[in-house]
């Protein structure tokens, strides 16, 4: 056994100087950041004089860390409430996003898809107008002023029925609600018909679809029963959404088809080949995020999945490709790096249910299966297909909307999403921008309270997060932050699906 | 800009990385956070060989060099730092976070707290009242 | 069989049983409180990980800490 000694500069701590803050070290610098989402780059010994105390009055970076309150002098407690307070202002709202599951069948057979479909012939998976009727009726009691049903399957619109009796009735209901309401399918296009599309198109209904790649990629990860070409059928259907929407008169940058992509381990090897087609189509989103561990078994996991440092090895190359359009005049927006950049560089959070502090589950979202089982989001209806009923909060028609926000269930998941309270979490620089997802860390783990270290989750937003602190830090002409903020403002409209 | 340097003793064997620590110098807390950051890497165990002294013992999951096990030493030292760091931090601006969440969260958190003072005062008064004369005539039976 | 001693003023009881709980399933695991220290011994581990006996009880350490560290780091 051997014996060593190290010897660190002990830093001088005059803690009375200073407003709360986290930190740590990014791009050689130090990053500071607050519960404001306000954040700074120090370089090392301006960080070790502002622990100390002893900045200089005249110091240039002074002004700049009191305005954000990293400074206890002057520090005005009521404005930085106030920037707190519209950060969170989330957490007043109630669930806004509602997932319908119109019918379990489907007529593909994706290779990520195990648990949340079933074959044409299972009609006993598809939601009676009852049933809707009574998600319909539970979804407007939210208290969020603003409302989105968005319609998944298996592929919703096997029973298009349930979907147009979902818009009609809850437009019924909001003559007297005054909500902001918003619909959209998201669909593989391979049951579309002029009929539907005419009708989606009539009633200001959003679509989305799935386009995983090129043809090859599209077809191999997404197999149509039919022996059909499924890729044929997403761009034809693309193609006339869009070419009807300018017929219409709307405007193609606000209505158009958006797609997401589900990537495979195949999908990795041609990240810039699905980039470039989501360029090709006009596509101004493109959400590359790793594949759920839900829903198939471990044998497809080793066909088709791959370990969080191959995505993020991806993703990092992927960025700065996307970048690189942008700085050359296309505008293409990463959908993760949205999210987080909205965090970063406005006063606002984009509420967007996965990744912020509580998560979303129940309290920004609720999901309907299609036999009206209420589930807190998508992820809780595949464990509930899996056999496990955990995540059940009730069922449509004897649950109250209080019973749901208020289910044990929701505020376990609450708490075990509360980064301020999380071990490694609660002291980390990425807390005012990350999220906890506990059933991802249930499904790995069998725990909603994972060890947050060893979570896929912790390692793919820290790491983002750090490459777009990165990029900003090493932005000397202001280029690259003139891009990301125009991301933050071109919201997409892209909903998590998963 | 510094005082003094921190001192760290630590023994290295086959993949396994032993530090002792003065709980006077790193409070419990600080080692708790510090470790646990380490734990998608190492197996952590932590020891009391002797009052306020604690040794905490790493064991790499994956096969690892003397050089590994120095740069871990290094990176565990340096976080033990921060999180002092941020420990003090916290504790010194724990009236500041309260102050500011409660009132983001509950509106007038000045308000909350003479409604808070008030009733602590009046705690204080039943306390002081022997012959309950404050005691409400309904809730004194 | 693999003897850990948790030293209670480093790793609280609960913080203990809560690993207890979450490994039941999986070995036999017996728990001795005495004055200074609480004793786990673990057998009989799952045949899945038999071969693996010193890193079950090492993750079985870590969850320990890990519940150690997130009852007494309730905040930041």
């Amino acid at each position: 056994m051997k014996s060593h000694t190290i010897e660190l500069p002990r830093p001088q701590v005059a803690a009375d100087q200073l407003g709360f803050f986290r930190f740590g070290d990014i791009a050689g610098r130090v990053l500071l950041t607050n519960d404001a989402g306000e954040w700074h780059f120090l370089g090392r010994e301006d960080f070790a004089a502002l622990v100390a105390g002893t900045l200089p009055a005249e110091h240039p970076e002074r002004p700049t860390l009191l305005a954000k309150g990293f400074l206890r002098s002057e520090l005005d407690l009521d404005a930085l409430s106030e920037r707190i307070r519209r950060k969170k202002s989330f957490l007043g709202n109630g669930p806004h996003l509602h997932v319908v599951i119109t019918t379990l069948r489907c007529n593909q057979d994706c290779r990520y898809c195990h648990a949340s479909r079933t074959d044409m012939d299972q009609v006993q998976t598809d939601m009676s107008l009852e049933t809707a009727k009574k998600v319909v009726d539970l979804a407007m009691q939210s208290t969020s002023n603003y409302v989105a049903f968005e319609y998944q399957g298996g592929e919703p619109t096997v029973n298009m029925d349930v979907i147009k009796f979902c818009v009609e009735y809850s437009r019924e209901k909001n003559r007297y609600e005054g909500k902001t309401l918003d619909h959209s399918v998201v669909t593989n296009f391979t049951y579309m018909t002029e009929e539907h599309a005419e009708w989606l198109l009539a009633n200001d209904v959003l679509v989305c679809t799935s386009l995983d790649g090129p043809e090859e990629l599209h077809n191999y990860n997404r197999t149509w029963r039919s022996g059909s070409d499924a890729y044929g059928s997403v761009r034809e259907w693309m193609a006339y959404f869009n070419r009807r929407w300018i017929e219409l008169g709307r405007d193609p940058h606000l209505w158009h088809v958006d797609a997401l992509t589900t990537l495979t381990r195949r999908s990795l090897e041609q990240w810039k080949d699905i980039v470039d087609l989501y360029v090709g189509l006009g596509i101004r989103s493109v959400h590359l995020r790793p594949l759920n561990p839900f829903g198939f078994a471990s044998k497809t996991w080793d066909q088709i999945g791959y370990s969080t440092d191959e995505y993020l090895a991806m993703y990092e190359e992927a960025l700065d490709y996307i970048i690189d359009l942008n700085k050359a005049g296309t505008t293409i927006i990463e959908g993760t790096a949205a999210v987080l950049l909205k965090k970063m560089l406005t006063p606002d959070d984009p509420n967007y249910v996965d990744i912020r502090s509580p998560v979303g589950s129940g309290t920004g979202q609720v999901a309907y299966n299609y036999d009206g089982t209420i589930l807190p989001s998508d992820e809780g209806r595949m464990i509930h297909a899996m056999g496990d009923p955990m995540f059940v909060l009730g069922q449509v028609g004897s649950t109250s909307y209080s019973e749901i926000v208020g289910h044990p269930t929701v505020k376990s998941m609450a708490v075990a999403s509360l980064l301020d309270s999380l071990p490694g979490c609660s002291s980390c620089w990425n807390a005012p921008y990350c999220g906890v997802r506990p059933l991802h860390n249930y499904r790995q783990t069998g725990d909603l309270f994972a060890q947050r270290p060893n979570t896929p989750k912790c390692a793919e937003h820290m790491t983002i997060a750090r490459l777009l602190f990165e990029r900003l830090a090493e932005d000397t002409t202001g280029e690259v932050e003139a891009i990301f903020r125009r991301w933050t403002v071109q919201r997409p409209r892209v909903r998590d699906e998963d | 800009m510094t005082a003094e340097n921190a001192r760290f003793t630590f023994s290295i064997d086959d993949r396994s990385l032993a530090l002792l620590l003065d709980e006077a110098l790193y409070p419990l807390d600080a080692i708790y956070g510090a470790a646990y950051l380490f734990v998608d890497r190492c197996y952590i165990f932590l020891d009391r060989p002797a009052d306020k002294q604690v040794q905490v013992r790493f064991r790499t999951k994956s096969d690892s060099t003397e050089q590994d096990l120095e740069a871990l030493a290094g990176e565990f030292a340096n976080e033990l730092l921060n999180q002092v760091l941020r420990l003090r931090i916290s504790e010194s601006t724990k009236s500041i976070r309260e102050y500011t969440l409660a009132r983001a969260f509950f509106g007038d958190s000045s308000q909350a707290s003479i409604d808070a003072l008030l009733a602590e005062l009046d705690a204080e008064e039943l306390a002081d009242d022997p012959l309950e004369i404050n005691v409400p005539w309904e809730s004194g039976t | 069989m693999i003897a850990l001693r948790f030293h209670r003023s480093l790793y609280p009881a609960p913080a203990v049983h809560a690993a207890v709980a979450a490994y039941g399933e999986l070995a036999r695991i017996e728990v001795e409180e005495r004055d200074e220290d609480i004793a786990v011994t673990l057998s009989d581990i799952d045949p899945d990980f038999a071969d693996q006996a010193d890193e079950f009880a090492d993750s079985f350490a870590n969850h320990v800490l890990f519940e150690a560290t997130r009852s007494e780091r309730g905040e930041a």
